[in-house]
């Protein structure tokens, strides 16, 4: 018999509180009556999505490591604790107002969206190559799954499958990532990889098989974060996927994953030097611009919001590629700044879409500027901040993601970042351009008022605003993370 | 009473935002509410500024009423005010046009609301550009100020307004982003700890070569917005589709913010780029280009507001003109052309936009004769072109002569072009006047034209003050501007006083004949 010292279950207790929520979501749909079954689930899910954030406070408390050190609790994993399932929060909100209105209220979503954190709770907790990727595995497919949601529509269907074979493919790649990394060290501890003689050596070209794993590691990773060029799935999965899984899947697990990017690539494979700073500024350079330029042609908001996202992906890798503590730091920033715009965007599209999401084109918010004041204030808000405006969560995030390339000297990359930035502007404006100064050329029906929605709404747009104007609390915070990633490799 | 003499301008900067919360309250349906709150606030944010003339003390130190609160302590950024005589010119010229415009806009009645509550935020965004002394919080205002403009233009402005708020936007935001790096290049040269404060940033050595890839960051974002030839294209546009008040205050106010971009930043932190001869000629042609051609384009023009917004072309060029000529009597002179030029075309552009609300239309041919039917509106008109063009005894005069001879004091060849921009200027300007107040009243519709009512008088009023007493005793201007243009004469230009260019023009006396 194992004993496990009950300071274990501690460590992991926001897992252990949202399994139980999402299994006891399950347990109490069937018996439910058909007609509140949704509403008792939503609640059951909002519960279990705030007791999982509040829990990660008490995880907080219990630094160290569990499970045979396969897990662990730091500054580091819990930022993304809170980062993940503060997200969960905002869009299980969501979901309440979203789910009703599309007459697609099933406690199996609610569920779902528990399930997928659980998942990447422990990929941001994990210090272990096999644990990463079952974690990952945990979440995807719950992201899968939550894709397809739209029983009835095509599109939905169309995203899941896309995004079930492409995401498949990806962590295939990963493991054998995983694989070939475990060949030339021996090992899948990401500390022990660190210290094997075989990283160090990659340095000097000699260990081709440490840089073949970094290599297929970073294109699986590079797929879940959807940077260039391995971003073709973002935007039809998703266009397709319900509004507040579109949501969930834009910040959740785009910062999960970029977690393990942080722990594999600093934390394992820092002792390898630069030699793949190559493979991370050429990513970069690709995911800004394409994301960039293929969002000014879109019409569909969601789609828009998907090229935007890969451009993204492209900033926080400009900030991955400057190597370094302030690196580490504006990665983590920038995520939350991204998490509170994105999940905010995401929020006023699903609120006005409407009936099987009928309305998401441009043109379907014409003037709808001065019919909801306060939903569409809050879009501009998020906008400004995806521009990149002062007092904006979004321009610190941007700040100290040139900040640190700049100090990095990477002048080239960080010029193609503010030029980007730039043209990235033009498309966010026309979003503004529709909502304040065009009349509509057909009205929408109009969404039912919602409490959900605007305790969302008002969350996120709180956050940004708090991220921009003293951002003091939290810049100090993802130092903080970013110290205790790099303690353990001694650097 | 301590409380409020120390916070000084905290006050000034945040009435029109607390205005503009108090507005958020009043409801939509309320027209005269909103209007009477919306002027209340703005001539109260005229008033409250006023204090800082009367206590600000030429002598004194460099910066008075300095405000100074951390931040952003992690990155070095403070919540830093301070004002020296330079920004108190444009501080005190911000809050008069301001409380002009709104006053301008009493017939705005379509998103009333929304129109005065975006003007506030405007105001409180350009006041933060004058007042901030640390460059993080200055990049704060300089950006966040584009997002009221654009609103303004894009909602209240002509047919091609989409068009041109975008056009705006855009360019401003790619020459500031670029500016962004070039501060955050000073930034890393300063090292740990490290700050955003002007003044130990100042102290900070820069090699030559950081200095000219820093100055040209600077640059384009303040080149966009003076606008200096060949980033001059987005201004006619603007103007032109912007409400009346929004070319005042974008000719009056958002254009000065990139000639004070130039004396406040560029200047004293890169003084080696700026005194550099490619650079310092570069800039020179590029004020005479503007001075000359901006002179030219508003000849050939068919609507009032798009020759008015080419001779802001012209005028700027002046203004970047008095900046590079680097000794303190062009400085002096381009800091109250600033002035000047803020007054006159703002009052040019509420000319033009009187006769819009009255005609809907601005093209100068549909008019004619209408001295007969407004006589006390070309009265005003003829004081207000009569000062654009440089009279003597009105203010126009007394800025362009100062940059000339600033000018002349450097090359004669510089003031010799830029003296055709005054001919020119002469030209257009008069050629308006007869064109459109003059001759016989052809056009029937003029016949019937109301002259301009009590409110339209009254906001005027100021502006034609403001140029007769800036035309006969600006003396009190030149006192507070000659501590400032001298520190940053010798600080670009060390020795500059021994050295001598002309020995008789004594570098702490700028005024010369102009007194």
């Amino acid at each position: 018999m194992i004993h496990i010292p009950f300071v274990f279950y501690l460590r992991i207790l926001p897992e252990i509180v949202l399994t139980a929520f999402g299994m006891l979501i399950m347990l109490v749909e069937g018996p439910a009556r058909a007609g509140n079954r949704g509403k008792a689930t939503g609640r059951l899910a909002l519960t279990g999505a705030v007791a999982g954030f509040l829990s990660c406070f008490v995880q907080a408390r219990y630094p160290g490591t569990a499970f045979n050190d396969m897990f662990r609790v730091d500054a580091f994993s819990v930022f993304f604790h809170l980062l993940i399932t503060a997200a969960t929060v905002a869009v299980v909100l969501l979901a309440m107002d979203y789910l009703p209105a599309q007459g697609m209220e099933r406690g199996e979503i609610y569920a779902l969206l528990l399930f997928g954190t659980v998942g990447m709770g422990f990929m941001v907790g994990s210090v272990e190559l096999i644990m990463i990727f079952l974690s990952l595995e945990i979440s995807s497919i719950a992201t899968y799954v939550l894709a397809g949601s739209r029983r009835d529509s095509a599109y939905s269907t169309e995203a899941a499958l896309k995004y079930l074979l492409l995401g498949s493919f990806a962590t295939a790649f990963f493991l054998y990532g995983i694989a070939m990394t475990y060949g030339a060290t021996g090992t899948t501890h990401i500390d022990l990889i660190a210290a094997a003689p075989g990283v160090a050596q990659a340095l000097h070209g000699v260990h081709g098989l440490v840089l073949l794993g970094a290599g297929l590691m970073f294109i699986g990773l590079g797929f879940k974060v959807s940077a260039a060029p391995f971003q073709i799935w973002t935007p039809d999965v998703y266009e397709g996927a319900p509004a507040p899984v579109t949501a969930f899947m834009s910040a959740g697990p785009k910062a999960a994953a970029f977690a393990i990017f942080l722990r594999i690539f600093y934390g394992a494979l820092s002792a390898s030097g630069n030699t793949w700073f190559w493979m991370v500024w050429v990513a970069a350079i690709l995911s800004m611009t394409i994301g960039n330029i293929a969002a000014l042609r879109q019409q569909n908001l969601k789609r828009m919001l998907a090229y935007s996202s890969i451009a993204h992906a492209g900033y926080v890798l400009v900030a991955f590629a400057a190597l370094g503590k302030q690196g580490i730091a504006a990665v983590m920033f920038y995520l939350a700044a991204y998490v509170a715009m994105n999940i905010g965007a995401f929020a006023v599209i699903a609120h006005f879409s409407y009936r099987d999401e009928r309305y998401v084109e441009l043109r379907d918010y014409a003037g709808l500027g001065f019919k909801f004041p306060g939903a569409s204030a809050c879009l501009t808000l998020f906008l400004l901040s995806l521009i990149g405006i002062p007092l904006t969560g979004g321009f610190l995030g941007k700040l100290f993601i040139f900040r640190a390339a700049l100090d990095a000297h990477l002048i080239g990359l960080t010029v193609v970042a503010v030029i980007n930035s730039a043209i990235a502007a033009f498309y966010y404006l026309r979003v503004m351009v529709y909502l304040y100064m065009r009349t509509p050329d057909r009205e929408i029906e109009k969404p039912l008022p919602s409490g959900t929605f605007a305790v969302a709404l008002g969350a996120c747009a709180a956050a940004v605003l708090w991220l921009g104007i003293f951002p003091d609390r939290m810049l100090e915070f993802a130092t903080r993370s970013a110290n205790a990633l790099l303690f353990h490799i001694g650097r | 009473m301590d409380f409020v003499a120390h916070h000084l301008l905290t006050i000034v900067l945040l009435t029109p935002a607390l205005g503009a919360l108090l507005l958020l309250a009043v409801p939509r349906g309320a027209l005269g509410a909103l209007r009477g709150l919306a002027n209340l606030i703005g001539w109260l944010g005229f008033a409250v500024s006023l204090p800082l003339w009367f206590r600000f003390q030429p002598a004194g130190p460099h910066f008075q009423f300095r405000e100074s609160l951390a931040w952003i302590p992690s990155i070095g950024a403070r919540y830093s005010l301070g004002l020296d005589g330079i920004s108190l010119l444009l501080v005190l010229l911000t809050t008069l046009l301001g409380a002009v415009a709104i006053t301008s806009s009493w017939n705005v009645t379509e998103r009333a609301k929304e129109y005065y509550i975006f003007f506030l935020l405007l105001q409180t965004g350009m006041l933060g550009v004058f007042l901030a002394l640390d460059l993080f919080l200055f990049y704060a205002f300089w950006e966040a100020m584009l997002v009221p403009m654009y609103f303004l233009i894009a909602i209240w402005g002509g047919p091609r307004r989409l068009y041109a708020a975008i056009k705006f936007f855009l360019y401003t935001l790619v020459g500031s982003v670029l500016m962004l790096l070039g501060i955050l290049l000073v930034y890393f040269q300063h090292g740990a700890p490290y700050t955003f404060d002007l003044e130990q940033l100042m102290t900070t050595p820069l090699p030559a070569h950081l200095q000219l890839w820093a100055f040209f960051a600077f640059f384009l974002a303040f080149a966009v917005k003076v606008p200096m030839v060949p980033f001059h294209t987005w201004l006619p546009d603007a103007h032109v589709e912007a409400p009346t008040a929004g070319s005042v205050i974008l000719a009056g106010v958002l254009l000065k913010m990139g000639a004070y971009g130039f004396l406040r930043f560029s200047l004293p932190l890169l003084p080696e780029a700026a005194r550099d001869p490619r650079v310092r000629s570069l800039m020179v042609a590029l004020s005479l280009i503007a001075i000359v051609y901006g002179g030219l384009v508003s000849l050939m023009q068919q609507d009032m507001k798009r020759l008015v917004a080419y001779s802001s072309v012209s005028h700027m060029g002046f203004i970047t003109l008095g900046i590079f000529a680097l000794n303190p009597t062009g400085l002096a002179g381009s800091v109250i052309q600033q002035v000047n030029h803020g007054l006159s075309t703002g009052a040019l552009f509420l000319i033009v936009g009187v006769l819009y609300e009255r005609r809907h239309t601005r093209a100068i041919a549909d008019f004619g004769g209408v001295a007969s039917v407004m006589p006390r509106f070309a009265v005003v008109a003829m004081i207000v072109v009569l000062s654009s063009l440089g009279l003597p005894l009105l203010n126009g005069f007394v800025g362009e002569f100062t940059i000339l001879q600033g000018a002349f004091q450097e090359h004669w060849s510089w003031a010799a072009w830029a003296v055709s921009g005054i001919v020119l200027a002469a030209a257009y300007l008069l050629w308006l006047y007869q064109r459109v107040f003059f001759g016989t009243l052809e056009n029937r519709a003029n016949a019937h034209l109301h002259d301009i009512s009590g409110r339209e008088f009254l906001m005027f009023v100021p502006l034609l003050a403001a140029m007769f007493w800036i035309g006969l005793y600006p003396k009190p201007l030149f006192d507070v501007l000659r501590q400032p243009v001298t520190e940053l004469a010798q600080r670009v230009r060390p020795g500059w006083a021994s050295a001598g260019t002309l020995a008789t023009a004594p570098p702490t006396a700028p005024s010369g004949g102009a007194r």
